[in-house]
C-alpha cells in the first residue's frame, strides 16, 4: 500500500507546480489566478499529508520503505529509501508547507504572480532531498530546493532582496562545485553512489586510499556545513532570512535542517564508527564546531537591533544546538537532535510569522527594537511571543525545555563540563535578549495612537502563526511519543547493517570487481 | 603523462575560476563561477579514469570498458551548471540596473543594511 508513496510525494508537487503555473498563464485576473493557485497547492498538500502519516506509520513500525526506480536491481537503480527519520522530515516539511501557504494568505502571495508553483518546487526539492539514497541524486535535490529557494528569495524584489540573493546564490554554486568534486572523489575510490553501497564499501578502503577518501568527506561534511549555516560559513544565514517576505523566511526553517540531515545521512552510516579506514572522519569537527556556532548564534541574538535579524540569529543558535548533539556521536545524541529539529522547525517558522504580523502593526517602526507605537491585537501578540520565546530559550514545560534537557543528559561524561556550560550560559543570554525585547515591543510605548496596519487585517490573520506555536505546545504534550520514536530513529541510523540489508535487497553489496585502469598512454 | 596534463588543466582552470570569484565585481564572479564549474566537470568526468577508444557499453568481443557513469553524471552536472549560470546571469544584470552598480555590496551604505 505505502511501496509507491515515495515516488508520489515528488511527482504530485512537480505536477501540481507545472499545472499551478498553467492556470496562472491561462487566468486573466490575477486574483483569481491566485485563487486557483492557492486552491490547487492546498488541494494537493493535504493530499500528501495522510500519504507522509502514513509512511511515518510504516516506519515507526520498522519497516524501510525502498522505491528502486526503473526497477533496476540494486546498486544500479537511482533508490529513494524511507526510514524513520526520512518520513518525519517529510510529515514535517508537508505541515510547514501547508502553514506557509495558509501565511501567504494575507498579502505576502500577492506581490509577484508566481507564489504557490515556487511553493510546489520547493516542496519537491525538499521532500527529495529527504528521501533519496543516492549521493548524486541528493546533489539534484539540493539543486532544485535551491533554484525555488532562489527564487522565493526574490520574491517581492527590492533592493535588500536583490542584495541577498545575489550573496546567497553565488556562495551556493560554490557550495555545488564542491559537492560535485567530493562526489568525484568517492566515486573514483568507492565505485558506487548508493548510500547503502557506500556505506558497505567504505570499511573496505585501503590504507593507501584512506587520505584521498577523507578529504572528500570532509569536502562533503564543509558543503553540508554551508547549507546548514555551521561556522564558519554562516554568514550568509542572518541576510538571507531577514530579507525575503514573511512567510518565505518561516519556510527557510526547513532548509537549515537539509543541511543536518544530510550530516547525519553521511557521517554515520558510511564515515561513521567501525569504518576501517573512514572511521570518524567528521568526529573532531563536527562538535566544536556545533558549540562555537550555538555561541556565535546567542552573541548575534545579543547584538540584534531588530527583530527579523533577531530571529535569524536565533536560527544559527538552533543549528548549533543540533550540530552539537549530532556530534556526540551516540545514539542519545542523535535522538535528542532529531526532537530538537522537529521542535525547532515549528517553532523557528512560527516566531518569523508571528514577527512579520509585529513587524507589519508597527508602522514605520517595523521591527526596531526601540519604543515604538501601541499595536493592535497587544495582548493576543504578547501571549504568542510569550510561547514562542519560552521554548526558544527552553523553559519548562516547553518542547525547547524537554529538548534542551535530552540533548544535555545525552552528554558523555567528558564532555559535560564544556556542553553544559556552553548549552546553559547561551540559554541565559537569549532569556535576558528575549525577555528585553518582549518589554521593548509590548510595553515601552511612545505614543497611544495606534496606527493603521496596512498589510494584516484582523486577529484572525495571526492563526496561522498561532498554529505553528500551538503545533510546539502539541510536541510537548505528546513529547513522551515523540521520543520514543526518535530513539528508534536513532538506534536504526546506528544500525548500519540493518539499512544496508533492507536497502539492497536480495543484492548483496557488489564485490569490488571495479578496478581502477591504468591510463593509456 | 595524458593523466598529467588532464590535471594540470583542471588545476589551472580552477585557479583562475577561484581568482575571478574574488573580484568585487558581478560580471567578473559569473565568469569565475563558469570556469570554476568547468574545472569540477572535467574532475567529476576524470573520476571514472581517463581512457582512449574504450567501449561504454557491453559489445561482443571487448573486455575493458570506459566507465559510463561518470559521462551520465557529468551530463547531469553541465545541464544544472548551465541553468544556474542562467540565472545568476539575469540576476547580476537585474542588480545591475537596479542597485546602479555592479558592485557585489552595491547600495549598502543608502539603504543603511
Amino acid at each position: 500500500m505505502t511501496g509507491l508513496f515515495p515516488v508520489l510525494m515528488v511527482i504530485v508537487p512537480m505536477f501540481t507546480a507545472a499545472l499551478s503555473l498553467w492556470i496562472g498563464a491561462k487566468t486573466e485576473d490575477p486574483a483569481v489566478g491566485r485563487a486557483r493557485q492557492r486552491a490547487l497547492g492546498r488541494f494537493s498538500m493535504l493530499a500528501l499529508l495522510p500519504a507522509a502519516v502514513m509512511m511515518l506509520q510504516a516506519t515507526e513500525a520498522g519497516e524501510v520503505l525502498v522505491v528502486r526506480v526503473g526497477n533496476w536491481p540494486s546498486p544500479f537503480a537511482i533508490t529513494l529509501a524511507v526510514d524513520r527519520l526520512s518520513a518525519l522530515m517529510v510529515t514535517l516539511t508537508v505541515v510547514l508547507m501547508l502553514f506557509v501557504e495558509w501565511g501567504a494568505r494575507d498579502g505576502a502571495e500577492a506581490r509577484g504572480p508566481y507564489f504557490h508553483p515556487l511553493l510546489q518546487f520547493q516542496l519537491m526539492g525538499l521532500v527529495g532531498a529527504f528521501m533519496t539514497g543516492d549521493l548524486f541524486n541528493l546533489f539534484v535535490f539540493f539543486e532544485i530546493l535551491l533554484i525555488a529557494s532562489y527564487a522565493l528569495l526574490l520574491f517581492g524584489r527590492g533592493r535588500k532582496r536583490l542584495r541577498a540573493a545575489l550573496h546567497y546564490i553565488v556562495l551556493n554554486l560554490i557550495g555545488s562545485c564542491a559537492f560535485l568534486i567530493a562526489v568525484g572523489v568517492i566515486y573514483g575510490l568507492l565505485g558506487t553512489l548508493n548510500m547503502a553501497d557506500l556505506a558497505a564499501k567504505a570499511a573496505l578502503v585501503p590504507e593507501a586510499d584512506a587520505p584521498l577518501l577523507h578529504a572528500g568527506a570532509l569536502l562533503l561534511l564543509l558543503v553540508f556545513g554551508l547549507k546548514a549555516a555551521i561556522v564558519p560559513v554562516h554568514l550568509w544565514l542572518p541576510a538571507t532570512y531577514d530579507a525575503p517576505v514573511g512567510p518565505v523566511s518561516a519556510l527557510f526553517a526547513i532548509m537549515t535542517k537539509v543541511g543536518v540531515y544530510a550530516i547525519i545521512r553521511v557521517f554515520i552510516p558510511i564515515f561513521g564508527p567501525g569504518q576501517g579506514w573512514a572511521v570518524g572522519v567528521a568526529e573532531p569537527w563536527v562538535l566544536p564546531l556545533g558549540l562555537i556556532t550555538l555561541v556565535a548564534g546567542s552573541l548575534g541574538v545579543l547584538a540584534s537591533t531588530d527583530l527579523k535579524k533577531m530571529i535569524t540569529y536565533l536560527v544559527v543558535a538552533s543549528v548549533g544546538t543540533q550540530v552539537t548533539a549530532v556530534g556526540l556521536f551516540t545514539e542519545s545524541g542523535l535522538s535528542a537532535a532529531v526532537f530538537y529539529i522537529a521542535h525547532s522547525t515549528l517553532l523557528t517558522a512560527g516566531f518569523f510569522l508571528l514577527a512579520d504580523a509585529i513587524i507589519g502593526r508597527r508602522g514605520e517602526m517595523g521591527g526596531r527594537l526601540s519604543a515604538g507605537p501601541l499595536i493592535p491585537h497587544a495582548r493576543t501578540l504578547a501571549v504568542l511571543y510569550l510561547v514562542a520565546a519560552m521554548s526558544t530559550v527552553g523553559l519548562p514545560p516547553s518542547s525547547g525545555f524537554i529538548g534542551k534537557a535530552l540533548i544535555l543528559a545525552a552528554v558523555p561524561d567528558a564532555w559535560q563540563p564544556v556542553v553544559w556550560t556552553v548549552v546553559l550560559l547561551t540559554s541565559f543570554a537569549l532569556l535576558v535578549q528575549l525577555a528585553r525585547i518582549g518589554s521593548v515591543l509590548f510595553w515601552n510605548i511612545s505614543s497611544r495612537d495606534e496606527p493603521v496596519p496596512d498589510v494584516p487585517s484582523g486577529v484572525r490573520s495571526l492563526a496561522p502563526a498561532a498554529g505553528l506555536l500551538a503545533a510546539s505546545v502539541v510536541l510537548a504534550l505528546f513529547a513522551e511519543r515523540l521520543d520514543v520514536f526518535s530513539r528508534a530513529t536513532a538506534a536504526q541510523i546506528y544500525d548500519r547493517q540493518g539499512y544496508i540489508e533492507r536497502v539492497m535487497g536480495d543484492a548483496t553489496p557488489t564485490p569490488k570487481t571495479w578496478e581502477p585502469k591504468e591510463a593509456h598512454p | 603523462m595524458m593523466a598529467l596534463v588532464f590535471a594540470l588543466g583542471v588545476g589551472i582552470v580552477a585557479a583562475c575560476g577561484v581568482y575571478l570569484l574574488l573580484r568585487k565585481r558581478t560580471y567578473t564572479i559569473v565568469l569565475g563561477l563558469a570556469l570554476l564549474s568547468y574545472a569540477t566537470n572535467l574532475f567529476l568526468f576524470a573520476s571514472g579514469r581517463l581512457s582512449v577508444g574504450q567501449a561504454p557499453i557491453y559489445q561482443e568481443g571487448t573486455s575493458t570498458y570506459a566507465d559510463p557513469i561518470p559521462q551520465a553524471l557529468v551530463l547531469t552536472a553541465i545541464v544544472i551548471g548551465l541553468a544556474m549560470t542562467a540565472f545568476v546571469v539575469v540576476l547580476a544584470m537585474v542588480a545591475n540596473r537596479e542597485l546602479g552598480s555592479d558592485h557585489v555590496d552595491a547600495g549598502r551604505e543608502e539603504d543603511g543594511a
